[in-house]
């Protein structure tokens, strides 16, 4: 009995087997639209950028005490238009290591910066504070600055759009 | 007795064209349910006391309305381009004819159409309006502030100048803290590991397509719950009348009797009958087009005067820019000095 008054007759098997079909055909529809779909949209998971080396700097430009910001652009792949990846990175020597880290600050990733008064790399967003090396020295975010892989070449020193592990051996000067 | 003439010249001005559109008129309503609609949505009966704090509603919709028709003139010159994005706004902003204005339009409406979801939130809430049976109206307005405050980020991002690039990138980074499908997520919207062209078409899609759409659809189930239930949920209107009272007057009796029939109707939603009863329209709707008239002209003057900042071409690698919190997520860029990232 519906609210309005009238009775639907006591489920027939045709009408069990026209209802079946009326959820076949919508469930058929959907996966036939939605696959692609979601295909389309979660193929950007795969895009991985190949391995790239630029130059950041020489050697000689590259101080122990102060770390010196360099801006390097990788090619940029997987995007539906040309462009350029631009990212900045710290060079500093630390005994006989060469560490070339991000600019990121890994909380909120916003640009962290040189203070050379307090002699640290500080986030604007909400405080970061790293020490010259990148190391974590404070504020909200859990990690220290990401090393990039880095090698050198002659004079020059070169990273690649890798991240590694800190604790690994970047470059021996 | 000049205003007399006047208003009698008016009236039968009115009536006459009455007269001439009533056989069109005919001709609709007995192809569509034109009088029945009329009766239902039109003279629905709305409680009479506390009108002017139900209006909030109307004139979210409205300004709602006012961000699509904007929003589609500035998509006449915007360009959701990785090099272009900022210079077709600044040309917007510079050159087009009154392009500053139908963009100021366009951001000042989202900061009262976010002030409004909270005035309006807060009046659902303290007037108990989210009681039963009115608990799915609630539900689908969180999701609405959710849908509008989401709207209105994209929004900034797409600008494409150092403040839409770091709320992209903190946009995203909070995303990749999600547990478990953070990285996920975070890597479905940048569309890769980094930012790239590909975040900047897919934050675009989100704001001019996704979100809105899902707005519009669920903000017209949200007003449609409204009507069906029976207006204003408020306690006020239920108690009886207050000592002093004038006696209702020929409308507001009539609005009475006809909440009081359909509460009773079965096939009726609605619960409660008000103490005080009046008709939407034109009474209810002439409170909400005053709310809303104030608003926009507070948009309007707000956009006329204080022109909205296009700021330098993105740089990740800068020294001077420190990217700040759009205003409605400052206590989120407050909590998350202390909470995120420690995880």
């Amino acid at each position: 009995m519906t609210e309005e008054g009238y009775e639907i007759p006591r489920r027939s098997r045709r009408r069990f087997l026209q209802e079946l079909a009326v959820g076949g055909i919508a469930g058929f529809v959907s996966i036939l639209v939605a696959g692609p779909l979601v295909g389309y949209f979660f193929e950007v998971l795969r895009n991985t950028p190949s391995l790239q080396w630029v130059r950041v700097c020489s050697l000689d430009q590259i101080d122990t005490m102060e770390p010196r910001e360099f801006r390097v652009t990788f090619k940029g792949e997987n995007a539906s238009v040309p462009f350029e990846v631009v990212q900045g990175v710290f060079v500093i020597q630390q005994g006989d290591q060469i560490l070339a880290f991000g600019n990121v600050c890994t909380h909120m990733g916003c640009s962290v910066r040189w203070l050379a008064w307090r002699q640290q790399l500080l986030c604007p967003c909400h405080g970061g504070i790293y020490d010259r090396w990148g190391n974590l020295a404070g504020g909200p975010p859990s990690e220290s600055l990401p090393l990039f892989l880095s090698r050198i070449e002659g004079n020059d020193l070169l990273v690649a759009n890798r991240i590694i592990q800190r604790g690994n051996i970047v470059g021996r000067v | 007795m000049i205003f007399g003439t006047v208003v009698e010249a008016t009236e039968s001005t009115v009536d006459l064209i009455g007269r001439e559109l009533e056989p069109v008129y005919n001709w609709l309503d007995q192809r569509l349910p034109l009088t029945r609609t009329k009766e239902r949505l039109l003279f629905d009966p709305v409680p009479e006391r506390g009108g002017w704090w139900y209006t909030f509603g109307a004139a979210i919709y409205t300004l709602l309305i006012i961000q699509f028709i904007t929003g589609i003139f500035l998509l006449m010159y915007y360009v959701p381009s990785w090099n272009e994005a900022r210079v077709s706004i600044l040309y917007i902003q510079n050159e087009v004819f009154l392009g500053w204005l139908v963009r100021g339009l366009h951001y000042w409406g989202q900061v009262a159409l976010v002030l409004l979801v909270g005035i309006h939130m807060l009046r659902t809430f303290f007037s108990g309006a989210y009681k039963a049976p009115r608990e799915l109206t609630w539900m689908l307005g969180v999701t609405l502030l959710i849908l509008m405050v989401a709207t209105a980020f994209t929004g900034g991002c797409i600008r494409w100048d150092q403040s839409g690039y770091f709320d992209v990138v903190v946009g995203t980074t909070i995303a990749g803290w999600t547990p478990i499908i953070g990285p996920f997520l975070a890597k479905l919207w940048r569309g890769g590991d980094v930012i790239t062209p590909l975040t900047l078409t897919r934050t675009f899609t989100f704001h001019v397509w996704l979100l809105p759409a899902l707005l519009f659809i669920i903000a017209t189930i949200h007003v449609g719950l409204v009507i069906l239930q029976g207006q204003f949920g408020s306690w006020i209107n239920y108690e009886p009348e207050p000592p002093g009272t004038p006696p209702p007057n020929e409308d507001e009796r009539a609005a009475l009797e006809k909440v009081k029939r359909e509460v009773l109707d079965p096939r009726s939603r609605k619960v409660n009958v008000p103490s005080r009863a009046t008709w939407f329209f034109p009474y209810h709707v002439f409170k909400e087009g005053v709310v809303s008239m104030v608003v926009f002209v507070g948009v309007f003057i707000a956009a006329f005067f204080f022109q909205v900042p296009v700021e330098e071409p993105v740089d990740p690698t800068t020294t001077t820019y420190a990217p700040t919190s759009m205003w409605f997520f400052l206590f989120e860029d407050q909590c998350s000095l202390s909470s995120l990232g420690h995880g």
